[in-house]
């Protein structure tokens, strides 16, 4: 698998990500994109840490505890990262090319990943569960990052849990060839 | 056919049971008798027919007494001593286990502290590494730079140029590396921490060290025209080590928390065994006691009735306050001096 092409858009709203050109992880979900009560007080949260003139202050007294131990979490880290990053980048694989798109939490350049979840469910049964292997191997390869990290806060017990995820080149490599085009045509 | 002594036992049983039902009729009948028509009676008439009543009703309960003792003495209490003696039995396999679970817990505990330190340790190893080669890296890069500003201070002159990069070469050549810091061992043996330590890959410099010798043509590359104005080109050149050792330090620290993080990620974390602990109050069943119970029992009763249930109100027990006051200090922690407080694990 190759990766070339690769833009970053900072400072870039979630609708214009929306309207880039690729295919993320989330195209080869099944079924409709309605987000659920809990897929919003995910995004709260993210707001909350991630893009604070975003967030409406609404749901405060879930939010700030949510946000508050990851934040302790990541500690001294955060300086050192850049939040709600977007890529664009071309997969390379056996002849074809296919356009990639991804919005990454936290991210260190040809570094490190890392995705924030809001869950009860334990990592051990979500990460196969929600393919999020797949979904953190992307931003990897569009990155340049060895390593991608999911950090989990339970919304009921302001836990935290984290885990790297293991790298799943495959997935993409077989969704190159199945969306990809020939090279040769996409550089033509 | 002959009946056992058991079987004998029983029609025996019926049949005192029979005349005991037919007393407790022939008793009650009395009473209905003796109570008639009270009203039409003078109050010393109703009196003493009341007292008759009650002797009637006074050597019914003797007889009903009578059997239902027999009955629990013959038949019930020995049944549920099954039950006593199977309890004991579980209760005593309870214990056995809770003192298996804590034997665990404490294994369970132990392994998890050898995998923190081993995990402690790799971190450490990771860190030291790369401190060691990151240090070597900026030594050799500073060592340069410290000698082109000498030199250039100096004012050498350009035909020296050749013999000073020489100079340099060999200086930064002599530059060691830095020793690995030790790592406090506890739960490690020194063994395990060797054989931990060489699955990693060692940092030997020789790489860098080559780089360095190889980038000294670059420093060195505008020295004569830096002559011409040292002043300023040392001034310049100091204020882009500044910067490389600002992004250099960014770099080193990103990475030493990062490799925290990510060994913190994947650090193996055991399953410890589950206790609860309940708090109970010592019953040394005494006055003193009694009344305690009932003074912290009403005065911390807004806190504690949630823990009260009862379905008749005039059936409340001490034993249900002092299991009630017991939750609420569970749940507070607060300390009612008064009580002796025991900690049962379970």
């Amino acid at each position: 698998m190759q990766v070339t092409n690769i833009d970053i858009y900072k400072d870039f709203s979630f609708d214009s990500y929306l309207k880039l050109p690729g295919y993320s992880y989330s195209s080869f979900k099944k079924g409709n994109y309605t987000p659920t009560e809990k897929m919003k007080l995910g995004t709260s949260v993210h707001q909350f840490m991630l893009e604070p003139s975003k967030y409406n202050h609404e749901n405060r007294d879930v939010i700030y505890p949510i946000a508050n131990v990851l934040i302790k979490d990541l500690g001294p880290m955060l300086p050192f990262l850049d939040a709600e990053l977007s890529v664009t980048c071309d997969f390379e694989h056996d002849g074809y090319v296919m356009p990639y798109r991804g919005r990454v939490d936290l991210v260190r350049m040809g570094s490190l990943v890392i995705d924030l979840k809001i869950s009860e469910i334990p990592l051990n049964r979500s990460i196969d569960f929600f393919g999020y292997a797949e979904q953190l191997t992307g931003y990897c390869l569009a990155m340049g990052c060895d390593t991608g990290m999911i950090i989990r806060a339970c919304p009921k017990t302001f836990k935290t849990e984290k885990a790297t995820i293991r790298k799943n080149i495959g997935f993409w490599e077989k969704k190159v060839l199945a969306h990809g085009i020939p090279i040769n045509n996409f550089k033509f | 056919m002959e009946l056992t002594p058991q079987q004998s036992g029983w029609v025996k049983l019926a049949g005192i049971k029979e005349t005991l039902v037919k007393d407790l009729n022939n008793a009650e009948i009395s009473i209905q008798g003796i109570l008639a028509d009270l009203q039409s009676r003078d109050h010393a008439k109703i009196e003493h027919a009341i007292n008759e009543a009650k002797s009637v009703f006074k050597q019914a309960k003797g007889i009903r007494l009578e059997f239902t003792r027999l009955i629990d003495d013959k038949l019930i209490n020995p049944i549920m001593d099954y039950e006593k003696r199977m309890q004991k039995n579980i209760d005593a396999g309870v214990v056995i286990e809770l003192e298996a679970r804590k034997a665990e817990a404490m294994r369970i505990q132990a392994e998890q502290i050898y995998l923190n330190e081993v995990a402690a340790f790799k971190t450490h190893i990771k860190n030291e590494l790369a401190r060691i080669k990151n240090k070597y890296i900026d030594d050799l890069r500073k060592g340069i730079n410290v000698m082109y500003r000498e030199f250039l201070l100096n004012k050498e002159p350009i035909e020296m140029l050749e013999s000073i990069k020489l100079h340099a070469a060999s200086l930064i050549s002599s530059f060691k590396l830095d020793d690995f810091q030790r790592f406090p061992l506890n739960a490690v043996t020194e063994q395990q921490a060797h054989e931990i330590f060489m699955d990693f890959e060692k940092y030997d410099g020789t790489q860098d060290l080559e780089n360095a010798i190889y980038s000294i043509n670059d420093v060195f590359k505008t020295y004569q025209l830096d002559l011409q104005n040292a002043e300023m080109a040392i001034l310049a050149n100091q204020q882009k080590q500044i910067e490389i050792d600002k992004s250099r330090l960014e770099q080193q620290t990103f990475e030493k928390l990062s490799n925290e993080l990510i060994d913190d990620a994947n650090s193996v974390k055991l399953e410890m065994p589950k206790f609860k602990n309940e708090i109970r109050i010592v019953n040394d069943n005494t006055e003193t006691w009694a009344l305690n119970i009932i003074t912290h029992f009403m005065k911390n009763y807004q806190f504690i009735s949630k823990h009260i249930k009862v379905k008749s109100w005039d059936k409340l027990t001490l034993g249900q306050m002092s299991t009630a006051l017991a939750k609420h200090i569970q749940e507070t922690g607060e300390q009612i001096p008064s009580f002796q407080i025991e900690e049962i694990c379970k």
